[in-house]
């Protein structure tokens, strides 16, 4: 529970997200249902966020990828 | 009565039940009786040898099959039996052949092979669960399955969104994709047929005219005009698309498929058909629609082949032996069949290579 609270909030460990493109891009259920543009980066966050409930390395990854760059 | 057979009409039964491998079910021991009850002479259980199967480096496929008819045992005989009968079904001008799939074989490689099958007429009706055009839409959208292993860490595999079938490996991405695409083409459907409940081979239809793909099953199905019944549909991502469907759409008039309306169809292609011949890969909901359809049309069918790895004991459809089939009239008791015990992905590329050999040499 520590460690989820102290997680820095983004897309990709969202409950609402699933991969896109992996790592990049997530797909946000929530924003389809909508009739919103899903597709959404990864390190991006919304108002409306809420944990995923398994951790994934989407985020990591996508972390990894950006400090690679 | 049958005592007091004659000793030539003896003779003559038992050439006609011999003729197939098949008809020695039972050794005639004290609790057990042959199908003439009659005693067997020891001589009529040993008619023909095994013979030894020889390897060279020039067999087609179809040679092999031969060698598998030679030997006659396990599984090899069984496999060489079903080759035969699919022949003469596909052979037999007045036969409506059924294809059904059951099990993750489009996952795992059959994908070409049945939309094959439909393009080049071998058969004319398939029955599927929905999951295997589920897969088949994958690969139409883009995506792709990957051979993986049985033996991995499946947690870390969901920590990458990998989902694993056995040991193919697919990943979310390309789930989502198809559900995105998908979920936008229910839309254009439901405008372009009017909002009219479609059955389910009109849907995969709809969906067939929308795809590029040449190695689709769908859009083989589609372009063949070859009924592709999912009786299960709910039972698979088109049923979780379809909730997606029906929260974003902004129609008043949703995509209506009606699970009942393809029932008059199927049950129209058995009754108009002369003989019916079934292949079924697995078993499952595909095989039963295509038996519940020969009885209830009150055909039976004439020809069939299961291949499944499943076991009788535990009293499911899927391992329900072919016997078990003629006590419901679902197969007729003179019908030519065979199961064989053992891998679709094994057996069934055998079949359709030594059927495409013998066709190659001796044309319709």
């Amino acid at each position: 529970m520590k460690e989820r609270a102290a997680e820095k909030r983004y897309c990709g460990n969202c409950s609402s997200h699933n991969t896109y493109e992996y790592p990049d891009v997530v797909f946000c259920m929530r924003r389809f249902v909508k009739g919103e543009k899903a597709a959404t980066p990864t390190l991006t966050v919304c108002s409306e966020w809420r944990p995923h409930n398994q951790k994934c390395y989407c985020v990591e990854d996508a972390l990894k990828k950006k400090s690679a760059k | 009565m049958h005592a007091l057979l004659k000793k030539r009409a003896y003779f003559d039964a038992l050439k006609q039940l011999t003729q197939s491998r098949e008809n020695f079910f039972f050794l005639d021991i004290e609790y057990a009786h042959s199908k003439l009850r009659v005693r067997m002479k020891r001589e009529d259980f040993l008619r023909e040898y095994v013979s030894h199967m020889k390897i060279d480096s020039v067999m087609t496929v179809d040679d092999l099959i031969q060698k598998f008819d030679a030997s006659g045992s396990f599984g090899a005989g069984r496999v060489a039996t079903a080759c035969d009968i699919f022949e003469k079904m596909v052979r037999d001008k007045d036969c409506t052949v059924f294809l059904t799939v059951a099990g993750a074989i489009v996952p795992a490689g059959l994908r070409t092979v049945i939309a094959d099958l439909m393009r080049k007429k071998r058969v004319d009706v398939v029955v599927s669960t929905a999951a295997n055009m589920v897969h088949d839409l994958i690969e139409a959208f883009g995506g792709h399955h990957y051979k993986g292993h049985y033996l991995v860490d499946d947690f870390t595999l969901y920590k990458y969104h990998i989902y694993r079938i056995y040991d193919i490996f697919v990943t979310e991405d390309d789930y989502l994709k198809l559900d995105s695409g998908l979920s936008d083409m229910f839309d254009e459907i439901a405008r372009d047929t009017k909002n009219q409940p479609l059955a389910s081979h009109e849907f995969v239809w709809e969906i067939g005219k929308r795809l590029k793909d040449p190695n689709s099953i769908v859009r083989a199905a589609y372009e063949t005009k070859t009924p592709l019944f999912l009786p299960a549909i709910r039972d698979s991502e088109f049923g979780f698309v379809y909730w997606l469907y029906q929260q974003r759409t902004k129609s008043k008039k949703l995509l209506q498929v009606d699970a009942f309306k393809e029932v008059s169809e199927i049950m129209k292609i058995a009754s108009n058909s002369e003989r019916l011949g079934m292949v079924v890969l697995g078993g499952g909901v595909p095989r039963n629609t295509v038996q519940h359809a020969a009885v209830t049309a009150k055909r039976g069918l004439d020809y069939a082949v299961i291949i499944t790895m499943d076991r009788a004991e535990t009293g499911g459809l899927s391992g329900s032996t072919l016997e078990e089939t003629v006590s419901w009239g679902k197969v007729k008791k003179t019908a030519e069949k065979v199961m064989v015990i053992g891998d679709v992905l094994i057996a069934f590329p055998l079949m359709v290579a030594s059927l495409e050999e013998r066709l190659n040499k001796k044309p319709m």
